[in-house]
């Protein structure tokens, strides 16, 4: 009895309950109709979604203003660069996704540079390094589009019975960030710093070193996103991030992590991010305007985040 | 019951209740303040005083019961309307926005407007009134953040003044006041009194119920307990609250001092918040350090523990030079600093009593396995210490900011020992905290000694210092001014080097 009402208090529970309504919705307007199809092509793009989601969640978990705005550039030039230094050979995989790695790496340093150096706050030093990042992927790619190694195109496109490889591998990932998360010193100190720095600087814990490796891992993480997206939109291009940025805030909050801090998990960026697909694809099916989808769009997660934190704030 | 109605009160309640999920608060308390008195509210943390006030103050809804004003029933829907009938309340917690200035705190709210703009000379002017009113030094334009915590304090009673006031709250008001500004806020409160203002006081201190109270209600797990007048008998009120006897506050500590473990010399601050002390402390002694706030009493602590920059000077710690290390390599070497505000630096209140108690353990065998954490070694480590501490509810997974005040420093007490440390630094270790818990800590303070550790007490509360140290040494502007041992340690020697000297 317990169990159970512990499970319905999760906070993620909602983010899944409206991503199973919206797909049952969209089922039932097409009666049944290529459900599975649905549900496929979903678990594709939430994937991609999950990937600088996790990065996302650990910065926003550090505290009241702590926010990675640099996503959708770091996946641009980590993509540009890595198919162009691959250029299309399948020998340089490896390597390729190295060199996206290392991007990250550098990207997460500037950040957490113009945050401790430069003591600017992190929403502006993301945004403004963003700038410079992106001018690098221009300066870099010239407007080239190089394909990918046709194994990467290949491998980021595999399902097995209609799941994609790369979903299970990104769920066995989420799976590992959830351990770190919970179970590790390095977890527990980003949770406490989220809630009061002071307390944790008092106990101890080395909280500007976790600090960084958190902005570094989200800049690895959303690296690696524009390492595996390119593969799969057979190359780079300049824009290729544009929707991550809202999509990784918006995933985060949805799945039930607190804008405030302290309070974050995983599963949830699942849930939510297959609800973000599955509410675009209704209202597509449904035959709406752009305009109307946009906004039902809005309303909708607006709707969503509002249950979701009702609940959170009653179990106090 | 005893609530004596022969008087007409000025607010009165009657059967009120506030249930909480799971809780009941409040469990249909009567009682009624007149007008012109003092009436104190006496009773443990958790009793329910807090959630009387806030119902008071507007900032709360009863579940059940009525608040009858001048005898008339009333609501109060929110703070803004319980001011708007003269009701205000000056909480432990302040609501002043720190990077706005006095004046504009003191009309937040209430802001007047000349055809849609701020009327700023006049807001400034009116605002000068309030604060020549009270004697107040505070400067209309300072801003907030800038202030101590008393002159924030200050701030926020003036709050209470920018309407016609008829009721007056106040929730532990000296808990951070020195003994000076706390003779002023005595007499504003006589002022106030003649004025016939009712003026409802929450306190701990046994001190200020003789001095100012004219009535005490008792409350007891969200009841009331008994209204007594002035005059009562302390262990009368003790006993009140507890439901039971205690013996004695301050137990007596039978340590045997040895070897020097920690020893400070010649610090200086890179802010000069300390100026030239030195001090040691040797195994098994209690050394308090008492003065006003900021005169460096807690600043030297702080500064030897990491916590501030060291301009010059050293701190060792068994013979060992740790000038200038970080808190976390201080707590390796065996120095635990429990800082003053238990919310502010002290516990992270919306996660679980057992993340609270291993935060500093986290990095540390048995607790660290590798990378990783040893769940069922963390939950063992934070039971026992709970036990130790008695925590009350006995649930770890429970989160802080659910547990009473009390409750909420055993939680941070019960932090420093899981680390194995020979110098526990303890700051300000009963603010806010009830007999019976302070009591407790008193006890724990006093075992930590006799088991041969050195102890440091940073303490506002001079009976505490009084008791409970075996040296005792006092701090005025940065300085060591005096230093006293054993029996040469009276209230009279402490405080006479408390203050400025009238004539050297």
């Amino acid at each position: 009895m317990k169990a159970i009402t512990t499970f319905f208090r999760q906070p993620w529970l909602f983010a899944f309950a409206a991503a199973i309504a919206v797909w049952i919705a969209t089922a039932a307007f097409t009666q049944g109709q290529g459900a599975g199809e649905v549900l496929s092509v979903a678990f594709t793009f939430a994937t991609f979604f999950v990937i600088v989601a996790i990065g996302q969640m650990f910065v926003v978990t550090l505290g009241p203003g702590n926010v990675d705005l640099s996503i959708p550039a770091t996946m641009t030039l980590a993509g540009t660069v890595s198919m162009k230094i691959m250029d299309g050979l399948n020998w340089m995989i490896l390597p390729g996704y190295l060199i996206a790695v290392a991007v990250g790496v550098v990207v997460g340093v500037l950040n957490v540079g113009l945050i401790r150096v430069l003591r600017i706050p992190p929403i502006i030093a993301t945004l403004s390094s963003s700038f410079i990042i992106q001018s690098a992927a221009i300066w870099y790619n010239r407007g080239l589009r190089v394909k990918p190694p046709t194994m990467l195109a290949d491998f980021t496109t595999a399902k097995i019975a209609g799941m994609p490889i790369l979903a299970l591998l990104v769920i066995l990932i989420a799976a590992v960030m959830h351990v770190v998360l919970n179970r590790t010193i390095y977890g527990r100190t980003v949770i406490a710093i989220g809630q009061n720095a002071r307390a944790a600087r008092l106990a101890g814990l080395e909280v500007n070193r976790v600090r960084f490796l958190t902005y570094v891992m989200c800049a690895v993480f959303a690296a690696s996103c524009g390492y595996v997206l390119a593969g799969f939109s057979g190359g780079a291009a300049l824009n290729m991030g544009q929707e991550y940025l809202l999509a990784s805030v918006a995933v985060v909050v949805i799945g039930g992590t607190s804008v405030a801090g302290g309070f974050s998990n995983i599963p949830g960026l699942w849930g939510a991010a297959l609800f973000l697909f599955l509410l675009v694809t209704m209202l597509n099916t449904f035959g709406l305007g752009a305009g109307v989808r946009l906004l039902l769009t809005g309303l909708i997660i607006i709707a969503v985040i509002t249950l979701a934190g009702g609940s959170r704030s009653s179990e106090r | 019951m005893t609530a004596a109605t022969s008087e007409p009160a000025l607010i009165e309640v009657r059967g009120l209740s506030k249930r909480y999920p799971g809780v009941l608060a409040l469990d249909d308390v009567s009682l009624g303040v007149r007008a012109g008195e003092v009436h104190v509210l006496f009773g443990e943390n958790g009793a329910g005083k807090s959630t009387l006030i806030s119902i008071l103050a507007g900032a709360n809804q009863p579940t059940a019961g009525e608040i009858r004003f001048r005898g008339e029933p009333m609501r109060l829907a929110s703070v803004h309307d319980a001011r708007a009938r003269g009701i205000s309340a000056v909480f432990q917690e302040f609501s002043l926005v720190p990077q706005m200035t006095v004046a504009e705190n003191l009309f937040l709210g209430a802001e007047v407007t000349v055809g849609g703009l701020l009327a700023k000379r006049r807001l400034k002017r009116m605002a000068v009134e309030i604060i020549d009113r009270l004697g107040f030094p505070l400067k209309p334009n300072a801003r907030v953040e800038t202030l101590t915590r008393s002159e924030q304090q200050m701030v926020e009673i003036a709050k209470a003044f920018r309407a016609e006031l008829n009721v007056l709250i106040l929730d532990e008001p000296t808990a951070s006041l020195t003994e000076r500004e706390t003779d002023q806020l005595f007499e504003l409160v006589a002022r106030l009194k003649a004025g016939g203002v009712g003026i409802i006081y929450i306190t701990h201190r046994m001190q200020e119920i003789r001095r100012i109270a004219d009535r005490i209600t008792v409350l007891r797990d969200g009841k009331f307990v008994a209204t007594e007048e002035a005059g009562v008998a302390e262990g009368r009120l003790i006993e009140l609250m507890t439901g039971r006897e205690i013996a004695e506050l301050f137990p007596e500590v039978r340590s045997e001092i040895g070897d020097v473990r920690l020893t400070i010399a010649d610090l200086t601050t890179a802010r000069h918040s300390v100026d030239a002390a030195s001090l040691d402390v040797r195994a098994g002694e209690i050394v308090g350090l008492a003065g006003l706030v900021g005169s460096g009493k807690s600043e030297v602590m702080r500064a030897a523990f990491g916590l501030e920059r060291i301009q010059s000077g050293t701190v060792h710690l068994d013979g060992e030079d740790v000038t200038g290390r970080k808190p976390g390599e201080m707590m390796d070497r065996g120095l635990f600093y429990v800082p003053p505000d238990r919310r502010d630096e002290g516990l992270v209140m919306i996660r679980p009593v057992r993340e609270n108690i291993t935060l500093p353990a986290l990095a540390e065998p048995p607790l660290a396995k590798g990378l990783g954490l040893d769940r069922r070694a963390e939950k063992r480590l934070a039971t026992t210490l709970a036990e130790r501490m008695e925590l009350r509810p006995m649930r770890i997974e429970r989160t802080v900011d659910h547990f009473s005040g009390g409750n909420q420093q055993k939680v941070l007490l019960a932090k420093c020992l899981t680390r194995e440390t020979k110098v526990y630094v303890f700051d300000e270790p009963t603010v806010g905290v009830d007999v019976g818990t302070r009591a407790a800590i008193y006890r724990f303070i006093a075992d930590l000694a006799e088991r041969g550790a050195a102890v440091v007490l940073i303490s506002s509360d001079l009976p505490e210092i009084l008791h409970m140290s075996h040296r005792a040494i006092v701090f005025y502007r940065g300085r060591i001014r005096a230093e006293f041992e054993g029996e040469a340690i009276t209230e009279e020697a402490l405080l006479s080097h408390f203050f400025e000297r009238e004539a050297a």
